[in-house]
């Protein structure tokens, strides 16, 4: 794979990706998913904050679709609004893995020696923790809130997003290509930007797609536990957190939001999956 | 007849559909005696020295004609149990890879000694001494020690003595041999020859014995079948085939052998490609890359024809005056 | 053997201490004085102190440091902020909890995946193959803790086949402990089980292509044999790399599932200790996790071996 080549690779790649049906269904929900989170306050029936104490914990009926909470709001209200604060976390998540992430590996990929080894041991170290309990060490020292709880998701993702970026930079810079663009002096900035980022970026697509997907399971495992999403905002897994009291009386409180997040993340996993396919092809016929 | 193939053919599925990649295949092979199956990649004889253990895989293989009959019973009509005990038991197989044919997570005893223990019914010790043995027959120094050593631990030499004790542990009546000295090198390969040779003598074996390469056919074998795209063309005792090949193919692979004692001569390589099973030419198949072809022979296909000692597929035969070697 | 387990174990030396020292950083990363911090805000000026001096504020760092890893070395995590108990015995009594419930989820995760991927991985495009496919698609996308939620819901709430909550522990009835500890279990292990299964299924689907396979096959060995002995032993060699790090999150995940089922385990502890800004208990945790993590990738790696023989010490 050539550098001028990669402009097209990329569109061979998408054009791939568009083949794949269950992979187009899946961004079809999430895009679907993201419209009606942002139109959330023009579309939804009721407003998610309005209390109607007559009304307390009612199951499904036609003029509540996911019945109501124990403060008599409506449950399918709230879920459109708590569907902002899930997808804008998992993607606060993803960006904070990648700021963390992607430069060292890009470093530690050009320069080898001890900046590589020194960041190699430290990717060891952080993932020698149990992911959820560095997450909560960590939110333990930053205070219980959604942005500390992302930022311990995105130090959890981004030893990943580290190896990726490692990996294949070194791969392209030992290229014969990259190692004659730099005998005539180009500048590493430029070999960055018209070699190793053109080469990283089908594969890193494939890794966010997952890793939102991760990170939304982990907001919503840490809101549930009370670490995320503090009140009064609410995200889907918050939402089951705040239900777990009433499952006896009304099980719909975490039905529905559960299973927003189980779709939710299996979509943005089938769009993983289908871009991978769309790769790995890729990678069999150029080499 | 130990066994008799009889009017084989095998179909693969592919993206044209069912293409016959083994068309109508005969031959058998006595107690004792040796048949090459010979011919280049994708004429066929793997696909039937598989055939008779039912090795294809299916899909997208499926053998939708024909009889194999070891000692008389119809191989293609048992029922898959009774198949399974013939395998290993009465037919043994050796294959190219030794690499990749032996299982790597187990030591070279052991794989021996499972053989013996399915089909003898012997204990564990008792199938270990007996792969013990089968190693010290197949002449690996200190079989005790090497019999506790993996595959890996082993050079490609020793791996295919292995796989050979492996096939005849339980001494079965027949040996099918795909190309089992293909990988290695020239030495190590005619050791391993003349282990087979001496193995068969002693055991009273019938072996298949598959190859592209004429010269270990004639280092090994008493009959040959020549294969060509899916069919044989020309099958003759040994010395009467090297002598006097009576199919232009059979020339032209004779043509193309390296010879001792004649340094210097430029060797004829067969020109052209074999045909693809899906596009076969309608008369004989060897004729668009045959040197004597007549518009005749693009017209029908041809039969095997001649006695059970000599037969040919080539229409012209009588007419032409092939040259042989005097190398066999 | 002996000589590679203490090879590992020395190789893990370095990371311990790496670990160790994040650990001790977490004191230094807190925003703030610390001690305030953790005293709450209408703490009196004592309580400060005393949390200061408990923490070891008023000496240099890296003093601070040796002293803590000398006292972590002789097994002393230091005194909760909240309860005055030692640190390391309130995580003993709690480890039992959390090591059964961590235990017996890979052991269910084993079970589930292991015939699940060997009956998809031998056939291809089948109905087994489609239908565990499928489940464990669903089994990495559903939360474990609605999972573990719908669960008790349905098999603890409304049919009372199991105690919705508690832990009985093993010497008081191995009934007991088993009908406590089987739908936690289940709930934590089957994310893991999902992702076994699809690695497990994969390398079936390759490894039953490989020359060797053929090999048993030209040996008469019965369909079993074949597929349980020669195939699946060399399939297990990528799935025991993965075992490691699903031991990994399944320790992270005791923390979820403890909750949903009201267990006294550390997870638990280490959700409480976040909310009482109980510092010294969450450095336990995690040192203890950390810990637990390692001795359960090293019995992976001496299983490895088991499954390679091109890996094993000679």
């Amino acid at each position: 794979m050539t550098a001028h080549a990669s402009p097209s690779a990329l569109r061979r790649f998408l054009r791939r990706f568009a083949r794949q049906r269950l992979s187009l269904a899946g961004l079809g929900f999430v895009a679907f998913l993201s419209a009606a989170a942002v139109a959330a306050p023009l579309i939804a029936p009721y407003d998610p904050m309005a209390i109607n104490l007559d009304r307390v914990l009612q199951g499904p009926s036609s003029s509540h679709w996911f019945g109501t909470d124990e403060l008599g709001r409506d449950v399918f209200s709230r879920m459109l609004f708590a569907a902002r604060i899930s997808l804008l976390a998992a993607l606060q998540a993803v960006v904070i893995a990648l700021l963390i992430g992607v430069p060292p590996g890009l470093i530690a990929g050009l320069a080898g020696g001890y900046a590589d080894s020194f960041t190699m041991r430290a990717t060891d170290a952080l993932m020698a923790f149990p992911p959820l309990i560095l997450a909560v060490a960590i939110i333990a020292v930053l205070g219980p809130s959604l942005t500390n709880a992302m930022i311990a998701v995105g130090v959890l993702l981004s030893p990943t997003f580290l190896r990726l970026m490692r990996a294949t930079t070194m791969s392209v810079a030992s290229e014969t290509y990259v190692e004659a663009a730099r005998s005539i002096g180009c500048s590493e900035a430029w070999i960055i930007t018209r070699h190793i980022l053109p080469n990283v970026i089908s594969p890193l697509f494939v890794q966010i797609s997952v890793f939102a997907g991760v990170a939304m399971l982990a907001e919503a495992g840490l809101s549930f536990l009370g670490l995320g999403t503090q009140p009064p905002d609410s995200s889907w897994g918050a939402m089951v957190g705040r239900g777990f009291r009433y499952i006896d009386h009304a099980p719909s409180l975490i039905l529905f939001p559960g299973l927003a997040i189980a779709i939710t993340v299996l979509a943005l996993y089938t769009i993983g999956d289908g871009l991978r396919d769309a790769l790995g092809r890729e990678v069999r016929t150029d080499t | 007849m130990l066994l008799t193939v009889d009017n084989l053919n095998v179909e693969f599925l592919t993206e044209h559909g069912w293409v016959r990649v083994v068309d109508d295949v005969n031959f058998d092979i006595a107690p004792g005696e040796t048949l090459g199956l010979v011919g280049e990649s994708g004429s066929g004889k793997t696909v039937s020295a598989m055939s008779i253990m039912q090795l294809i895989p299916n899909p997208p293989g499926r053998i939708s004609q024909g009889g194999i009959f070891l000692d008389g019973e119809n191989l293609l009509s048992l029922p898959d149990e009774q198949l399974r005990q013939r395998r290993g038991r009465d037919i043994g197989m050796v294959f190219q890879e030794s690499m990749t044919s032996l299982n790597p997570a187990f030591t070279i005893g052991e794989q021996i000694a499972e053989t013996v223990r399915t089909h003898l019914g012997l204990s564990r010790r008792a199938a270990m001494a007996r792969a013990v043995e089968a190693l010290d027959l197949v002449r690996i120094p200190d079989p005790h020690q090497r019999a506790r050593a993996y595959p890996h631990e082993f050079s490609g030499g020793m791996r295919q003595r292995a796989a050979i004790a492996m096939a005849l542990a339980c001494e079965p009546k027949l040996l099918i041999a795909d190309e089992p000295t293909t990988a290695l090198d020239v030495t190590v390969q005619a050791q391993i020859l003349e282990l087979l040779r001496q193995l068969q003598n002693r055991f009273d074996m019938g072996v298949l014995f598959v190859t592209h390469n004429l010269g270990v056919v004639a280092d090994i074998c008493d009959r040959v079948a020549v294969m060509y795209a899916g069919q044989i063309v020309e099958t003759a005792p040994v010395e009467e085939l090297f002598r006097h090949p009576q199919h232009p193919y059979t020339e032209g692979l004779l043509r193309a052998m390296p010879q001792l004692g004649q340094a210097g001569q430029r060797l004829q390589v067969i020109r052209g490609a074999p045909p693809v099973p899906w596009d076969m030419p309608p008369g004989c198949r060897f004729a668009p890359r045959c040197p004597y072809a007549k518009p005749i022979c693009e017209q029908h296909p041809p039969n095997l024809e001649g006695d059970h000692l000599h037969g040919s597929r080539c229409p012209l035969h009588a007419k032409l005056s092939l040259r042989g070697t005097t190398h066999a | 053997m002996l000589r590679f387990v203490l090879e590992r174990l020395l190789a893990m030396i370095p990371l311990l201490l790496v670990v160790s020292l994040l650990v001790f950083s977490m004191v230094l990363l807190i925003p703030g004085d610390p001690a305030y911090l953790l005293a709450g805000e209408d703490a009196s000026p004592e309580t400060v102190e005393r949390i200061r001096e408990e923490l070891g504020l008023n000496e240099p760092v890296l003093v601070r440091y040796g002293h803590w890893l000398w006292a972590l070395l002789q097994g002393d995590l230091g005194t909760s902020l909240f309860s005055d108990q030692s640190v390391a015995d309130v995580l003993l009594q709690r480890l039992p909890v959390t090591l059964s419930l961590a235990l017996m989820a890979i052991a269910i995760a084993l079970a589930i995946s292991v015939p699940a991927g060997i009956l998809a991985g031998i056939r291809p495009g089948s109905v087994i193959d489609r239908v565990v496919t499928v489940g464990a698609s669903a089994g990495l996308a559903i939360p474990n803790f609605w999972l573990g939620l719908m669960l008790a819901l349905v098999l603890a709430i409304r049919q009372p086949w199991f105690p919705a909550t508690g832990y009985v522990p093993m010497a008081a009835g191995l009934g007991q402990w088993w009908s406590h500890i089987l739908l936690p279990a289940f709930t934590l292990g089957f994310a893991a089980a999902a992702i076994l299964t699809r690695q497990l299924r994969g390398a079936m689907v390759d490894v039953m292509d490989q020359d060797f396979v053929r090999t048993a096959r030209a040996k008469g060995l019965p369909h079993r044999k074949v597929v349980v002995k020669h195939a699946f032993k060399n399939a297990a060699i990528p799935m025991v790399t993965i075992l490691g790090v699903q031991a990994n999150s399944l320790l992270g995940g005791t923390i979820i599932v403890e909750q949903v089922f009201g267990m006294p385990g550390i997870g638990q502890l280490a959700v409480a200790s976040v909310f009482t800004r109980d510092l010294p208990m969450i450095q336990g945790v995690v040192i203890m996790a950390v810990f637990v993590a390692v001795l359960i990738n090293l019995l992976v790696d001496i299983s490895y071996g088991y499954f390679n023989p091109k890996v094993r010490p000679q």
